[in-house]
């Protein structure tokens, strides 16, 4: 009975209040932009465990050069009390000047660990270190720092469901240089992330024009039909990579499979009937990327709504993209 | 381990640079401790050993902390404690892991930094320490720096770039901070054994000190020092005889009348005084006046101070040289001032009976005492050892010995012939550094005499081994040790093998010159050194003013170094075309570079010109034009100026 207050929502309602607060506060103090230039305006910072322990032992510095009227322990506490204060300009300097921007659109399969990638800039010429980017909301794969200018990645772990996710504020945090304190801001790009549906491998009895595609690939695995060789390119599959070529032509070069891209079929959601409801989008998924990675021409119907039948990277996207927001009853 | 192996080294280097002072002081087995921690991290580091069992690191600060209780015999001396942080400080190295604790053991340093103070403020000391906290900054800046590279020698040149930047703090907070009393005082008993002077002279005292160089004291002196032969740095009178030899006893009072006659010369100086053995501070001849941290003027004239000074302690004195006084003697001193044990010595006892006998006048006994000892005497720092009576021994037998031999037995002589007389143990001469204009006194100086009260007046100092070995006295121990090779050992004999090396001697005078700078400006820099610096800036300063005037300084020092770090970057250092480009921009109502996009190029920003300001496109247009031409074409015949004029004409 003591503590009533508690058990009423209040306490959840006043925690909600803050947060909608602060979050409009938030908005006012760093509107969503493109582009964000890290300012005192958009810049916090308050010392870290370290940092209230350095003070801490500042403080028995200066007790002990009192009681033993030493000069010299007075002058060790002052010069941490200046270490103190250069450290809090030192760490805000580590952000202040930044331009951040996100260009690149932010896509991947449930749960797999994508490269995010911010264009990071300064103009003064400056070197930045131990800067770390992560969405709260979302579990931190790994922090990266970036020691000049130029663009930063970081590894992303994509959230667990299908569609579109707004991750919210992006927090860009540093300790750097003496870990006495941490600076970070909040950065709004409106960004978006798309989750595809993550593959599931399933048999490939998905249309009419099977039969035509199982004949390629049996010719495929048999003799090695490469009709020519191209320089490698982002996207292109490891394994097709002409490693004796290569060698002799000292640059990347991969095998293109001509005959195979002529090859084309309709995945369709329909006849995967067969496997379990949630995996249905998967399964496709991994057919999409099965035939994209042979460089085969393919179409997409999703119970009658059809992407029409092409071929490259852009198809895939386009397909995947279609899987990842495809909204039905029951799916 | 998470942290970067380079990380890890800068941070065992550093450890090492904090502990190493305390190398000398610290128990051997502790110092073999803190190596073969040190040794089993390394190897963790490079990846030999893996990372002990939590029970290791538990252990062994439990056997730690029992050992230091042994070695201390409790928790009351405060190198008791000192050695635990340290020893805790090299143990925590045997549970690291993570980055948090590289920087705990950093902060540590901080505290670490704070002990090697309590033990030594010279110059060399605080250069040492502030270079290893350098290196304890350069490794908080190696943990913390996402570079997986490793970084060379970038944190240290960082970490000293912060150092730079926060010295001028330090400065400023050092010289206006206002000093504090001690809130409690805990007594700090450094076990360590101080050299210096004893309370009592026993045969073989001084000569042990004789043996060292250590340093005593330093004087400046207001006017040109005296001669060495007038230095007689008084410290402590001995006025009775026990079993072990002369002690200070308790002396009766002096007469009220024996005030100073003061015709003789007089004068100022400042003392600064190394930990001593006894409370007092030694002082030339007949002192005045003195003021300093807890001192007071005994009655029998030399300087006391509250207790055993445990740091470099500074005073400012007045004295008198070879001024007279004591002019009456009451009957309680005078039979104190005669007292000698009666079955001791009896041969001496004897002789002076036997010159007291003739009713000669003080002086005619004195002349002859001392006649004597230049005729038959033999000054030498090796004298060999004395047993039983060692005062007959030495007047009889012996004879060869120095200050102290000459001392304690002329003064039994006198007391014998019924002269009043005493020893007074104290330094004579010094050596002048003309580097620092001052005079230095080592330990191989201390000296012993003698004064002997004659009637009509007073005290008179008798220095018996003046007339043994003049030149001991007329040009001081260092140049008298030069004709004794041999004699002399130990440390001292270093010292003075050191003076004929030339320009290395001379070196070494500059440095001494330079650390007695510092011991006087900054080791003692207190609350009355801080009103007499500021008072020469604000004539009548109060202390009150001092907190004020500490934070107005302190704001404006970090002011400073604020503006100089963190100024809006777009304010300095943008040249001519980077702020046309930026006045170009920022004409777009509404619109500022960090909305077009930071890598927005000029065709953008016509896009934008056309969109939100379409009726001034084509001014935009020009001012582009002329711009593109200047910076890309590198087009002389468009001049800054146009460019500028087409730039004003957009923004009006």
């Amino acid at each position: 009975m003591s503590m009533w207050w508690l058990s009423t929502k209040w306490s959840q309602r006043a925690e909600k209040f803050r947060t909608r607060r602060f979050k409009s506060w938030l908005d006012r103090r760093v509107p969503p932009a493109q582009a964000i230039r890290l300012t005192h305006r958009n810049i916090f910072i308050v010392p870290t465990r370290q940092g209230f322990g350095f003070v801490l032992i500042l403080l028995l510095v200066l007790i002990a050069g009192i009681n033993y009227q030493n000069a010299l322990a007075h002058a060790l506490a002052f010069l941490m009390l200046g270490l103190f204060l250069v450290a809090m300009l030192q760490t805000y300097r580590n952000l202040a000047g930044l331009v951040l921007s996100q260009t690149v659109p932010i896509e991947g399969f449930v749960g797999q660990k994508i490269s995010v990638a911010f264009q990071v800039q300064s103009d003064v010429g400056r070197v930045y270190d131990g800067l770390f980017f992560y969405w709260p909301n979302l579990p931190v794969a790994q922090g990266f720092g970036v020691d000049h200018n130029g663009t930063t990645i970081f590894r992303q772990s994509i959230p667990a469901h299908r569609g579109w996710y707004e991750p919210g504020r992006l927090r860009l945090e540093t300790v750097y240089p003496f870990g006495l304190f941490r600076a970070w801001s909040w950065l709004d790009f409106d960004c978006k992330i798309l989750s595809y549906p993550k593959p599931v491998p399933c048999e490939g009895r998905v249309s009419q024009e099977d039969s035509e595609l199982k004949a390629g690939r049996r010719s495929s695995v048999g003799a090695d039909d490469v009709k020519a060789l191209r320089d490698f390119q982002d996207g292109d599959d490891q394994r097709h990579i002409h490693w004796r070529a290569s060698a002799k032509l000292d640059r990347l070069t991969v095998k293109s499979y001509e005959s195979q891209q002529s090859s084309s079929q309709w995945l369709r959601l329909a006849a995967l009937e067969a496997l379990p409801m949630a995996d249905r989008l998967g399964g496709l998924a991994y057919l999409i990327e099965a035939a994209s990675k042979r460089g085969d021409a393919f179409g997409l119907d999703l119970y009658g709504q059809q992407l029409p039948v092409a071929s490259g990277p852009g198809q895939e996207r386009k397909a995947l993209k279609r899987l990842a927001l495809f909204d039905w009853p029951g799916y | 381990m998470t942290v970067h192996r380079s990380a890890l080294l800068w941070m065992l280097a550093s450890q090492s640079l904090m502990l190493a002072p305390h190398g000398s002081r610290m128990p051997l087995w502790m110092l073999f401790c803190c190596l073969v921690i040190g040794a089993v991290t390394l190897a963790r580091v490079q990846g030999y050993v893996k990372m002990p069992s939590k029970w290791v690191a538990v252990a062994s600060v439990f056997i730690g902390w029992g050992l230091l209780w042994r070695e201390y015999g409790g928790p009351m001396v405060v190198e008791f404690w000192v050695d635990l942080l340290l020893f805790l400080y090299a143990a925590k190295l045997l549970e690291l892991d993570s980055k948090r604790d590289v920087s705990q053991i950093m902060l540590l340093s901080f505290f670490v930094a704070m002990t090697h103070f309590l033990f030594d403020e010279s110059l060399l000391q605080t250069i040492v320490t502030f270079s290893g906290l350098v290196m304890v900054m350069a490794t908080l800046i190696a943990v913390h720096s996402s570079s997986t590279q490793a970084p060379g020698r970038q944190p240290v040149k960082l970490a000293s770039i912060a150092f730079l930047q926060a010295l001028p703090l330090l400065v400023i907070l050092f010289v206006f901070f206002p000093r504090l009393s001690p809130f409690w005082t805990i007594p700090l008993e450094k076990g360590t054994a101080v050299t210096g002077l004893s309370d009592r002279l026993m045969l073989g005292d001084i000569h042990s000190l004789v043996q060292s160089d250590a340093l005593a004291f330093r004087v400046n002196f207001t006017a040109a020092p005296p001669a060495s032969r007038d230095l007689y740095w008084r410290a402590l009178v001995l006025s009775e005889v026990s079993e072990d030899g002369w002690v200070v006893g308790s002396p009766p009072r002096p007469m009220p009348s024996t005030t100073v006659r003061t015709q003789s010369k007089v004068i100022d100086y400042e003392l600064l005084s190394q930990p001593m053995r006894v409370p007092v501070i030694p002082s030339l001849d007949r002192v005045l006046s003195v003021e300093g941290a807890s001192a007071s003027l005994d009655p029998l004239g030399f300087v006391r101070t509250a207790s055993v000074l445990q740091t470099v302690s500074q005073y400012q004195m007045r004295s008198s040289l070879n001024a007279v006084y004591g002019a009456e003697l009451s009957k309680a001193e005078r039979a104190a001032y005669l007292a000698l044990p009666q079955r001791t010595n009896p041969l001496a006892q004897a002789y002076g009976a036997s010159l007291a006998d003739g009713h000669r006048a003080p002086d005619a006994v004195i002349q002859t005492v001392l006649a004597w000892y230049f005729d038959d005497f033999t000054y030498t720092l090796s004298p060999g050892a004395s047993e039983g009576d060692s005062i007959d021994h030495f007047l009889f037998e012996a004879r060869r010995g120095f200050c102290e031999h000459f001392a304690a037995s002329f003064t039994w002589v006198m007391r014998a012939a019924g002269i009043p007389a005493r020893v007074v143990l104290g330094y004579q001469g010094g050596a002048y550094n003309p580097s620092g204009n001052y005079i230095e006194v080592r330990q191989f100086d201390a000296h012993a005499w003698s004064e002997v009260w004659v009637q009509g007046e007073g005290w008179r100092r008798v220095d018996p081994t003046a007339f043994v070995a003049p030149e001991r006295i007329e040009a001081g121990m260092s140049a008298s040790a030069a004709g004794m090779d041999g004699l002399m050992t130990g440390e001292a004999w270093d010292y003075f093998q050191m003076r004929s090396l030339g320009w290395l001697f001379d070196l070494q005078l500059q440095v001494q010159a330079l650390s007695h700078l510092w011991d006087r400006v900054v080791v003692n820099y207190d609350e009355a050194q801080q009103l007499r610096w500021l008072s020469m800036i604000w004539p009548g300063l109060e202390l009150e003013d001092l907190a004020p005037l500490a934070l107005a300084a302190f704001l404006l020092g970090l002011g400073v170094i604020t503006v100089g770090l963190v100024a809006p970057p777009f304010r300095r250092g943008l040249s001519q075309e980077a702020r046309w480009y930026r006045g170009y921009v920022n004409c777009l109502d509404g619109l500022t570079l960090d909305q077009v996009g930071p890598g927005a190029g000029v065709a953008q920003c016509q896009e934008a010109w056309h969109s939100v300001r379409p009726a001034e496109a084509a001014l935009a247009q020009a001012f582009v034009e002329k711009f593109g031409l200047r910076l890309y074409q590198e087009d002389q015949s468009v001049s800054s100026s146009s460019v500028s004029k087409a730039l004003l004409v957009l923004k009006v």
